[in-house]
């Protein structure tokens, strides 16, 4: 009888995979938590050709709210909620791409991923291998999600939804707690041995890349006014001038108009959009002075 | 190691086959015991000197209670105990009272604020105790006594395995030496319940991994001061989302080492028996956590004087036996107050019942029933936010934020991922048969045969993302 019920497994693997290739629905934004979200976009940037961009961003969810295509044209936004720009670098590594140009908040360097977020395992060969064959493994294809997905789509069409950040109820009170709360955490020291153990990944990350041709420019997201000159982001900016000295790496520095946030550290979405925008220019200013990878 | 790891498969997959090779049968309790200890020491080698320590302990003062000086049996018995607990109120409870007495910059008080917490130590102490205290209780009795040898290394290896057997040793079931000591022996693979094993096997990987783990994602909205946001109903769904997770988690848990278990030929007692379906307060223990509230029960609330000493008393007991059974959940004033919180609703419970009369409440079953599992719920509140004052505020939340938008999409996963928890508990009362026939003792219909594959169909392709059993930490 166990037979019977491994059968049916078997079965509705088939069929759900013949649904998946064949069905000619596309299916996108399954994801149904930010956990997902992370690991849907790395299983999409290691095992999809659609995400093969020349430039690429990583960060963290602060990064996240970029608009890529406002940036760049051909940009993939590899920023993760919750994480650190060395996860986004250490995807790169795994899937073996060098692109022209590359992006790195330099926020997030230092803070240590949490283990529930871990992305390594999408990188692993074995996973690698049987998500590429069994495409019912892959987080994109959980039934839950890509019902949500087929759902949305039948009730909404294709297009994007609301921006999530322009529907944001911003609650004052609210949003002074979290600055409050930010600025206990922001003004304690940094740990040296930990800050100095990940920029060095990123600089062992970021020099090799630098050597086979890509062009590497450290950004900073900006922050609520009260939070941005406090201990920590103090220290990690000095990191990054020590680590990545210009004119050997290229910053782009903040500029002088603070931002509005939702929480004291993620752009709301008209914010966001401003400083995508202020990104390009910035960008645009230093493509002239940069060469060109053939 | 979790559970769910491929690193724990390939562990039981190599012990499952070591364990029925015919040519090492004489060596299954040792292959047992170095499985176990593989195990321990994957996720925690620097502390394997402790389970060492705690099992020499009960091994000594178990052979002792047997084979030492008879008027010293009780002696023995009490050091035996009480070493238990001392190794258990030091490393469990040490940062807190460190936090709470010692003066932070002190050496005891760094010292006892940085200890580490040994993975399962709540768990393999009180088996522990239950080792000791039943040796010493049964010791004249023959068939129990037959059990503890007369040699000292082959009463070690029973000790050993009875306190380290791998399926239970982090997160229990706490299993009593009387109920398991009597298993030990050969074990043939002819003699395996495969029907037993795949279906606990495959309910507890879907509760874990399927509903547990995908409402953990959503749970995390439970965060302070972030939850502030959100409007009260999404609250109430959050919670009520925590209270199937916190069950799916540990009920699956459970299942799974009662199948793993199952699997070398041994057997668990069952520690939730749908637990969301009580109608009263002292119904809920005798369905949660069915071990531990067992264990309680006849290792200190009887000792304690029980119901024999009149009214006041048994409510004192009831209070003193829930507030150390919270404290024994973590190292936080939280989960005291969480027992005391359960204590009072058991000992208010009986009080009505005692003035009242118990046939008043008898029709109103179901407004009981939503009474026990909101209360149950809202106390749960205590697990997830283990400092008092966000739990305060989440209170405050709720009441005052009914104009908020509500998170729709949160609402509904929710919802959908505790549906199989909804759903399992109304199948029972639909069957309205004891958990132990609908698990192990009807037959393996066609409709099951597709329901349990639809369930590994579900573990496949829709599992949340890895967490670790919430009574890990415990």
């Amino acid at each position: 009888m166990i037979w019977k019920s491994i059968l049916t497994t078997v079965l509705l693997l088939i069929v759900y995979t013949l649904f998946i290739r064949y069905s000619g629905i596309t299916i996108s934004r399954t994801a149904q938590t930010t956990a997902q979200r992370n690991i849907v976009k790395a299983e999409e940037f290691l095992y999809e050709n659609s995400t093969h961009c020349d430039t690429l961003i990583v960060g963290s969810s602060m990064s996240e709210r970029l608009q890529e295509q406002q940036l760049t044209p051909h940009c993939y936004n590899l920023s993760f909620s919750g994480l650190s720009s060395l996860d986004g670098l250490y995807l790169i590594q795994a899937g073996g791409r060098v692109p022209n140009v590359l992006f790195v908040e330099i926020n997030s360097i230092a803070r240590e991923s949490p283990s529930s977020l871990d992305l390594t395992a999408v990188a692993d060969p074995t996973s690698r291998t049987l998500k590429q064959w069994l495409p019912f493994l892959r987080q994109k294809y959980q039934p839950v999600g890509v019902l949500k997905a087929l759902l949305r789509d039948w009730q909404h069409g294709s297009s994007d939804l609301i921006a999530p950040e322009s529907a944001y109820r911003l609650d004052t009170a609210l949003q002074q707690k979290m600055v409050h709360q930010l600025h206990g955490t922001m003004n304690l020291p940094l740990s040296v041995a930990a800050t100095d153990s990940s920029f060095k990944k990123a600089h062992a990350f970021l020099s090799q890349l630098q050597r086979r041709g890509t062009t590497v420019i450290l950004f900073e997201m900006p922050i609520n006014a009260q939070l941005e000159n406090l201990l920590a982001p103090r220290t990690i900016r000095a990191y990054a001038d020590r680590y990545f000295p210009a004119p050997q790496y290229q910053h782009i520095v903040l500029p002088a108009d603070s931002f509005r946030t939702s929480d004291g550290i993620h752009l709301l979405y008209d914010e966001s959009l401003r400083y995508t925008s202020y990104l390009h220019a910035q960008y645009a200013k230093l493509a002239q002075t940069v060469p060109k990878r053939s | 190691m979790l559970f769910t790891s491929p690193e724990f498969i390939l562990l039981v997959v190599c012990t499952f086959v070591l364990y029925y090779l015919p040519i090492l049968v004489r060596w299954q309790v040792p292959i047992l015991i170095a499985a176990s200890l593989y195990f321990y020491a994957y996720g925690q080698a620097n502390l394997l000197w402790l389970l060492l320590l705690s099992v020499s302990i009960n091994i000594v003062s178990s052979y002792l209670v047997v084979y030492g000086k008879p008027d010293r049996h009780r002696l023995y018995a009490v050091l035996g105990v009480v070493f238990n607990l001392l190794i258990l109120v030091f490393f469990k409870y040490g940062p807190l009272l460190g936090r709470t007495f010692a003066t932070p910059n002190s050496d005891i008080g760094s010292l006892l604020v940085n200890l580490p917490l040994p993975i399962g130590i709540s768990f393999f102490t009180f088996q522990g105790i239950s080792l000791v205290v039943d040796t010493y209780k049964y010791r004249h009795v023959e068939q129990y006594r037959s059990l503890i040898a007369r040699n000292l290394l082959k009463h070690a290896q029973t000790v050993f395995f009875f306190k380290g057997f791998f399926p239970q040793l982090v997160s229990g079931p706490i299993v009593k030496a009387n109920f398991f000591l009597p298993q030990i022996g050969l074990k043939s693979i002819q003699a395996v319940r495969w029907d037993y094993c795949f279906r606990t096997l495959v309910l507890g990987y879907f509760l874990k991994m399927v509903v547990a783990d995908n409402l953990k994602d959503h749970t995390m909205l439970m965060t302070y001061p972030y939850f502030e946001a959100y409007s009260s109903l999404t609250l109430l769904v959050l919670l009520f989302g925590y209270s199937m997770q916190i069950f799916a988690d540990f009920a699956g848990y459970s299942l799974i080492a009662l199948g793993l278990a199952a699997l070398f030929g041994y057997q668990f007692p069952i520690n939730f028996n749908f637990p969301y379906i009580a109608t009263s307060f002292a119904d809920f223990w005798r369905r949660w956590h069915i071990s531990l509230s067992s264990f309680l029960r006849e290792y200190l609330y009887i000792p304690l004087g029980g119901n024999r000493h009149g009214t006041a008393r048994t409510y004192a007991n009831l209070l003193i036996t829930m507030v150390l059974g919270g404290l024994w959940h973590g190292a936080a004033w939280s989960y005291a107050v969480w027992g005391f919180a359960h204590g009072s609703a058991l000992a208010l419970e009986r009080f009505v019942g005692d003035t009242f009369g118990k046939s008043m409440f008898k029709r109103v079953r179901l407004l009981r029933g939503m009474l026990v599992f909101g209360y149950v719920t809202l106390a749960w509140l205590l697990f997830r936010l283990p400092d008092f004052t966000h739990v305060l505020a989440y209170l405050r939340a709720i009441l005052s934020n009914g104009s908020k938008p509500h998170e729709t999409l949160a609402i509904s996963f929710i919802i959908l991922y505790s549906l199989p928890v909804v759903g399992y508990h109304f199948y029972h009362l639909w069957q309205q048969t004891p958990a132990r026939e609908s698990i192990a003792e009807h037959r393996f219909s066609t409709r099951t045969a597709f329901i349990y594959g639809f369930l590994l169909f579900l573990i496949i392709t829709n599992s949340g993302s890895e967490g670790a059993f919430i009574y890990f930490q415990f």
